[in-house]
């Protein structure tokens, strides 16, 4: 190169490019936003309590660092060797010009081993049958008592009996303390299945707990638990962590629901639709019934309209035309005995004719009668609402004084009800 | 009414009431018993839901069942 060319080149200070870099590191979406699996090494823990290491792999490795707001986070302590997976940013630190990985959250790498871990027992389960739907069994409508199997002092816990409470106070409530996280939850939870089965006091379970990492559900997608639920006799609802959390026992149980607070709508039905459902039903019932008696009403009413109970005389009516045309006839040709004999026939037939109607009229009649009394005396509906009863002893009507004696318990029916009274007095009235 | 009578088994009666009256053939008096009785359910049902005030809670521990309180830590 010429001095000439120097000269008028721009020099940048080592200020400017590092300044630079940053610049470009900062504004590259790629590396503010960086997810990495990775091995520690060269592990120091800074007095203020940042930390510094070198992430590698096999191949290769790149500077970290740690702040204390995110390290005092950590849940676990890393240390030279860990395998973890990290979240974090990646820029440059002008002063040395290098440039590293800014950590903002990590995790244990074994946590990946955990979902192999539930792939793993998901396939086996599901191969054995276990997650069919002919072992799920039916959970019952009305629930007596519902066995609970969950930490006592959640707020899971809190959440069901809430609902439940609020649903359906019909049903009791037995809980069944279980630890829900840490090594020891599978067996507790198991057991607490086994010993709700044993004890026989409750027609359904639910067995859960709320949200938290995938380690603190991680009970629920233990083989022991998963086994525990198959071979419950009772049925199961479960309920774990949040609508998107689903562990391997959601599967095994009889029902899944969403949350422990999703388990507990699922086993009680709501007290506000039954009511409305009962409600429904009355008025069926009450409809119903009026329908039926307005129809057997409606038939004696047609009967007791027809011709021949309203216009008995119509029967006869034909009868006299054909008398009067006769008679008229007879008297043109003025054979007065003939006339005479006949008109007597005619008239003794026509007798006949208006005795028999009668009767016939008459038998109607009284069967008419008689059904209306009877109807109105069974038929309690419309009366009742104004105010009468029916009065029953040991369930046979009471038509007279005669069918009651001092001190008899009577039943009154009213509209809406009944009412059990007792004889005090019997007045008769003179007949 | 029977006092065993369970709620459960209460709704189930009274849906078999209503078929029954729906199926519309029934004679008078048969009618108004189940027009009676539907009645009483109805009125059984109610109570029992207005009964229940709070749900029972209780806990098994060392195999006994005792009282739970929400307030416990």
């Amino acid at each position: 190169m010429i001095p000439g060319d120097r000269m008028e080149r721009q020099y940048l200070t080592v200020t400017a490019l590092n300044r630079y870099l940053k610049f470009k590191f900062d504004n590259d979406t790629n590396l503010q936003n960086v997810l990495l699996k990775a091995e520690i090494s060269n592990f120091k823990r800074h007095s203020r309590g940042h930390l510094y290491f070198t992430l590698k792999d096999d191949q290769s490795q790149i500077s970290a660092v740690m702040f204390f707001g995110n390290a005092s986070k950590l849940v676990f302590q890393p240390k030279e060797g860990s395998k973890v997976i990290i979240e974090g940013y990646v820029s440059t630190y002008e002063t040395a010009g290098t440039y590293q990985v800014y950590v903002t959250k990590m995790s244990e790498a074994g946590i990946g081993d955990l979902y192999q871990a539930y792939e793993m027992l998901k396939t086996k389960l599901e191969k054995a049958g276990l997650f069919q739907e002919e072992h799920k069994k039916t959970l019952p409508k009305f629930p007596k008592a519902i066995g609970v199997i969950t930490s006592p002092t959640g707020a899971a816990v809190r959440d069901i009996i809430h609902i439940i409470n609020r649903r359906y106070p019909l049903a009791s409530i037995i809980i069944y303390p279980a630890l829900v996280q840490g090594v020891d939850a599978k067996q507790s939870i198991s057991d607490q299945i086994k010993k709700a089965n044993n004890d026989k006091l409750v027609d359904v379970l639910i067995v859960g707990r709320g949200g938290g990492s995938i380690e603190d559900l991680w009970a629920f997608n233990e083989e022991i638990v998963c086994q525990a639920i198959f071979d419950s006799r009772i049925p199961i609802v479960s309920g774990v962590g949040h609508e998107t959390d689903f562990t391997i026992a959601d599967f095994v149980s009889d029902k899944r629901a969403p949350t422990p607070s999703g388990a507990a709508e699922i086993v009680v039905p709501d007290q506000k639709d039954l009511l409305q459902a009962i409600d429904q039903s009355r008025n069926r019932v009450i409809s119903l019934s009026e329908r039926l008696f307005q129809r057997k009403l409606d038939l004696l009413n047609k009967l007791e309209s027809s011709t021949v109970f309203v216009r008995p005389k119509r029967l006869l009516e034909s009868y006299e035309l054909r008398f009067s045309a006769m008679y008229e006839r007879l008297q043109q040709q003025k054979p007065d005995r003939m006339l005479l004999a006949l008109n007597d026939k005619v008239t003794a037939f026509e007798k006949t004719l208006r005795i028999q109607t009668d009767t016939i009229y008459k038998t109607h009649l009284y069967r008419l009668v008689g059904l209306i009394e009877k109807l109105e005396l069974v038929s309690p509906l419309s009366i009742m609402r104004k105010g009468y009863a029916i009065v029953k002893k040991d369930d046979k009507l009471v038509k007279s004084t005669d069918d009651v004696s001092i001190d008899d318990l009577l039943k009154l029916i009213v509209v809406n009800g009944s009412i059990d009274c007792k004889v005090l007095k019997i007045g008769k009235d003179e007949s | 009414m029977e006092n065993k009578l369970s709620f459960e088994a209460a709704l189930e009666k009274l849906e078999g009431i209503v078929k029954a009256l729906e199926s519309g053939d029934l004679a008078l008096e048969a009618a108004i018993a189940k027009y009676q009785e539907g009645m009483e359910l109805v009125k059984f049902c109610h109570e029992e839901i207005k009964k229940a005030e709070n749900v029972i809670v209780k806990m098994m521990k060392n195999n006994t069942l005792e009282d739970f309180s929400e307030m416990d830590e």
